[in-house]
């Protein structure tokens, strides 16, 4: 059906991948169609449980078990989906082949970096050992990586970025006609994560290789893609060529997606979110799978299930709204994009951070200075951004503040008390630094103890701050802390695992507030969550502030995140703070030839993301 | 100790896991929980199941082999095999219960104070592990049961006080698995106190994994206790005890095998169906 591609590689029609945990059938993907052409990268873009990395398994042919696939997956006129596991073989590696997002499991680590090359590499007799030597420094320098360096080491001794780099070259050993990328930058850095792209880019243009790329992040697949395919609860919503999707997407879902990632060059009034969170593919298999979420549903999205339309040229949609809504669609885009006001300039210092640093010795001898006299001042309902990749110092820093950290040296002063020794308070004393800060962790799956209801959990962050308070009047206070953070009353008596990750973050702010701080400290408050859930706790994050006052320190790598929430910017690198100043000045024009390395490498933003000499982001980590 | 498929502690996957493995258990593990309730029975109620009061002796049988009014044959003074053997999972159950119950009481403690507290606490416990890890345990036990002439419960307490130990180690582990996680943080910068953090948030995370070890001690024990009673020491003399009988029907082992089999056969059932289970509750914990 979309037979405008020259060549093509590779063709899947009526894929459909269900799971069948004890003869009860759960669809993952309800029947997908995808077209690669030759030289062609194509994305697939999706949230957690579209159902986009299974895909990418199905055409391999590599599920997990229990779980199963049917369809038609024909690569260059052979059918994948009918090969036995012996002709399956000869294809995985050699014609197709596969990359997964954690570099570290990727590759054996007992097994040098070259070593991972060579065995990749066809099969050459013993006389030809040197070929394949230099073969395999030849492989690794052309994903820009010095063989000599780098072939006679460990994965462990790796940073991140450079495992990426020898996962690809192993990938590509074999010179196959189909590279398949599962979210290959997302658990690298800012900074690394656009290098790994341009280099997978480039090698995919220079080759002429099809590649799919499968990620949640619609900015990434726009700077590599040139066609992309939006997956949701196993459905293709939309599928359009890169340029055209960017610029005027024709599904409710597509647009919610690009109006919930904040942009980074501009602090929006208000985040336009997507309510509610990803709906499992058996809940909405007779109906559009979006309508439940979309603000243009109407009784004609629930009759049925919509197919994939061509509604423009190289363009289709499911929607069956879409000549209605387009208008709509298109409006409310542009008034998404309205500025926000400047906020008020506050006066107050809250908390004053001066010269502190930390070093941590993890044995042999080792000593990781993570703190290098770092200064810092927040005030009375200020928002301010720390900024710094993995290694930073961003997250100690945070925990120094929250005393789960002592600094070595240096003062951190919150309203008036000295807190960087906390055994060394009175009792008074540490019972309003507590009420004064409180911080709000990143992984929203073990934020909460598994073991006690919602309920159980803010009643106790409450009776912490007031002892006094039970029976009826500690329910009615857990019932308004739960609706502040947007959550109905009821969930009280909920488990954290019945809860969305959206959701379990949400407790996790009102368990925070349950002690009326005064500074939140946020370290990496929205980055474990989906994109759509993400915009609706950044709103939640605004509105807390605006309805309360409170302050914030958001700890993020996030330069798009953090310009939408903060007033302050510091960005912290290898320890130390080198650039500090208004959110806007610091991002506009960034002095520290860090801080233009950070933001040069926001996909789709910098393209040209030179590498700074002596700036290297590959040190050990 | 009933079986309950669809209530194990601790089987709350995040939703969003692509597998959620809700198997059934094998059915080695329905043999298992079978073989310990049919022990179970056997302890509560021995007497009114036994064809013969445990003590009787049929002085004209002798050291009889099995036959049609003695289904397992009459030990060296004419007592009922069978009917000793079902009374006898009595001791068989209670003194491993008192010692793994007893044992993970005091490891649970000491192992949350110091995995939780850490700093001198977590040295002084410690090194009392290392110290009764240095001591050759059956030794002890043997030793201190025979100087004193103890008995039973003195056997029992022994145990007790010689599993605590390794007990104690895999309890810290746990806490300090669970320490760094956010919850506990968040409990931390709270100001929660450390005793509600210890029993109130970390305990109620480890106790599946506690569970499985609770197993196991059992099994250890009661192979440990019937190792004392074959030696002579423990259970005193005319007790329907398994590993009593074992240590009393050496004799007969070529009139009446059965009479030591049996008992040997009690006691390797009961422990590998507790171990059968034990390791299936750490499995279905691991996997998650």
């Amino acid at each position: 059906m979309m037979g405008d591609v020259a060549s093509t590689l590779l063709s899947v029609r009526g894929l459909r991948i269900w799971a069948e945990p004890e003869g009860r059938r759960r669809t993952i993907v309800a029947g997908l169609d995808l077209d690669v052409g030759r030289g062609e990268a194509v994305g697939i873009v999706g949230e957690s449980g579209s159902g986009k990395s299974l895909t990418a398994r199905a055409i391999i042919r590599l599920l997990p078990d229990g779980v199963r696939s049917e369809g038609s997956i024909l690569f260059e006129g052979t059918d994948l989906a009918s090969l036995s596991e012996a002709e399956m073989r000869l294809v995985r590696g050699r014609r197709v082949s596969l990359m997964f997002q954690d570099p570290f499991t990727m590759l054996n680590p007992l097994l040098r970096c070259g070593e991972h090359i060579l065995e990749m590499l066809p099969a050459t007799g013993r006389e030809e050992r040197h070929v394949a030597r230099s073969e395999m420094a030849r492989r690794l320098r052309e994903v820009g990586i010095d063989p000599d360096a780098v072939a006679p080491r460990y994965p462990f001794e790796l940073s991140g970025g450079m495992r990426q780099r020898v996962a690809l070259a192993a990938a590509l050993a074999r010179d196959p006609e189909l590279l398949i990328a599962d979210e290959p930058s997302t658990a690298l850095d800012v900074t690394t994560q656009a290098e790994i792209l341009e280099l997978l880019r480039g090698i995919q243009r220079a080759r002429r290789m099809g590649l799919i790329l499968i990620t949640h992040d619609l900015r990434v697949a726009f700077s590599i893609c040139d066609r992309i395919y939006v997956l949701y609860a196993g459905n293709l919503l939309e599928v359009a060529g890169s340029h055209e999707l960017e610029a005027a997407p024709l599904h409710p879902y597509t647009l919610g997606l690009l109006l919930s990632e904040p942009p980074v060059d501009r602090k929006l009034e208000r985040l336009v979110p997507i309510p509610g969170s990803v709906s499992a593919p058996d809940d909405v298999a007779d109906r559009c799978a979006f309508a439940p979420r979309c603000r243009w549903a109407t009784d004609v999205c629930t009759t049925g299930r919509p197919l994939l339309a061509q509604v423009g040229p190289g363009r289709w949609s499911s929607c069956i709204r879409v000549h209605d809504i387009a208008g709509e669609m298109a409006a409310l885009r542009e008034r998404s994009l309205a500025p926000a006001p400047p906020s008020p300039p506050s006066h107050q210092p809250l908390l004053v951070v001066e010269g502190v640093s930390k070093t941590f010795i993890p044995g042999r001898g080792r000593h990781v200075e993570a703190l290098r006299g770092v200064s810092i001042q927040i005030d009375d309902g200020e928002s301010v951004g720390l900024v710094g990749e993995s290694g930073s110092g961003k997250t100690t820093l945070g925990r120094c503040l929250v005393g789960l950290e002592e600094p070595d040296a240096g003062r951190i002063s919150v309203a008036g008390i000295d807190a960087s020794h906390a055994v060394r308070l009175s009792r008074s004393e540490r019972s309003v630094l507590r009420r004064t800060v409180q911080m709000i962790f990143q992984d929203p799956y073990s934020t909460l103890n598994p073991r006690h209801s919602v309920g159980w959990t803010l009643a106790e962050a409450l009776r912490t701050a007031d002892a006094g308070l039970r029976g009826a009047a500690l329910q009615r206070a857990v019932s308004a802390l739960l609706e502040r953070v947007g959550l109905p009353a009821a969930y009280a008596t909920r488990r954290p695992a019945a809860l969305s990750g959206g959701e379990r973050q949400r407790v996790a702010i009102a368990r925070a507030l349950a002690v009326r701080p005064k500074l939140l400290v946020c370290d990496e408050p929205v980055s474990a969550l989906d994109v759509s859930v993400q915009a609706q706790i950044l709103n939640l994050f605004r509105r807390l502030q605006a309805e309360s006052g409170i302050a914030y320190l958001f700890i993020t790598h996030d330069l798009a995140v953090v310009r939408q929430v903060v007033d302050r910017l510091y960005v912290l690198y290898r320890g130390e703070v080198v650039e500090e100043g208004p959110a806007d000045v610091v991002l506009d024009q960034p002095k520290h030839p860090y801080t233009r390395r950070l933001i040069a490498s926001i996909p789709g933003v910098g393209g040209a993301s030179a590498a700074i000499p002596g700036l290297g982001s590959e040190g050990s980590t | 100790m009933k079986p309950e498929p669809a209530s194990v502690p601790g089987a709350g996957a995040p939703p969003s896991a692509p597998s959620v493995r809700r198997t059934r258990p094998p059915i080695i593990v329905w043999i298992a929980f079978v073989i310990v309730g049919m022990v179970i029975v056997c302890a509560l109620l021995g007497e009114w199941i036994a064809p013969y009061p445990p003590n009787e002796q049929h002085l004209m049988v002798g050291d009889a082999p099995p036959s049609a009014r003695f289904l397992a044959g009459t030990d060296v003074l004419g007592r009922d095999v069978l009917s000793r053997t079902i009374v006898g999972a009595r001791t068989a159950l209670v003194g491993p219960i008192v010692i793994a119950a007893g044992a993970f009481a005091i490891a649970t403690v000491l192992g949350l104070l110091s995995g939780y507290l850490g700093g001198g606490v977590d040295s002084v416990v410690m090194r009392w592990v290392d110290f009764m890890f240095a001591l050759p345990g059956p030794l002890i036990a043997i030793v201190v049961v025979g100087v004193t002439g103890g008995g039973f419960w003195t056997a029992v307490l022994v145990m007790l006080i010689l599993f605590t130990a390794p007990d104690t180690r895999i309890v810290r582990s746990a806490v300090l698995e669970q320490r760094p996680r956010p919850y506990v943080e968040a409990a931390r910068t709270l100001g929660v106190s450390p005793l509600r953090i210890m029993f109130l948030h970390i305990l109620p995370n480890i106790l599946p994994i506690l569970a499985a070890y609770v197993f196991l001690d059992f099994a250890f024990g009661l192979v440990s206790l019937a190792g004392l009673s074959f030696l002579g020491l423990g259970v005193p003399p005319g007790t329907p005890d398994w590993g009593r009988m074992i240590f009393e029907n050496r004799s007969i082992l070529f009139t009446n095998p059965v009479g030591l089999l049996l008992p040997a056969f009690a006691i390797v059932i009961t422990a590998g169906s507790m171990n059968v289970i034990g390791d299936w509750i750490y499995e279905r914990i691991s996997a998650r």
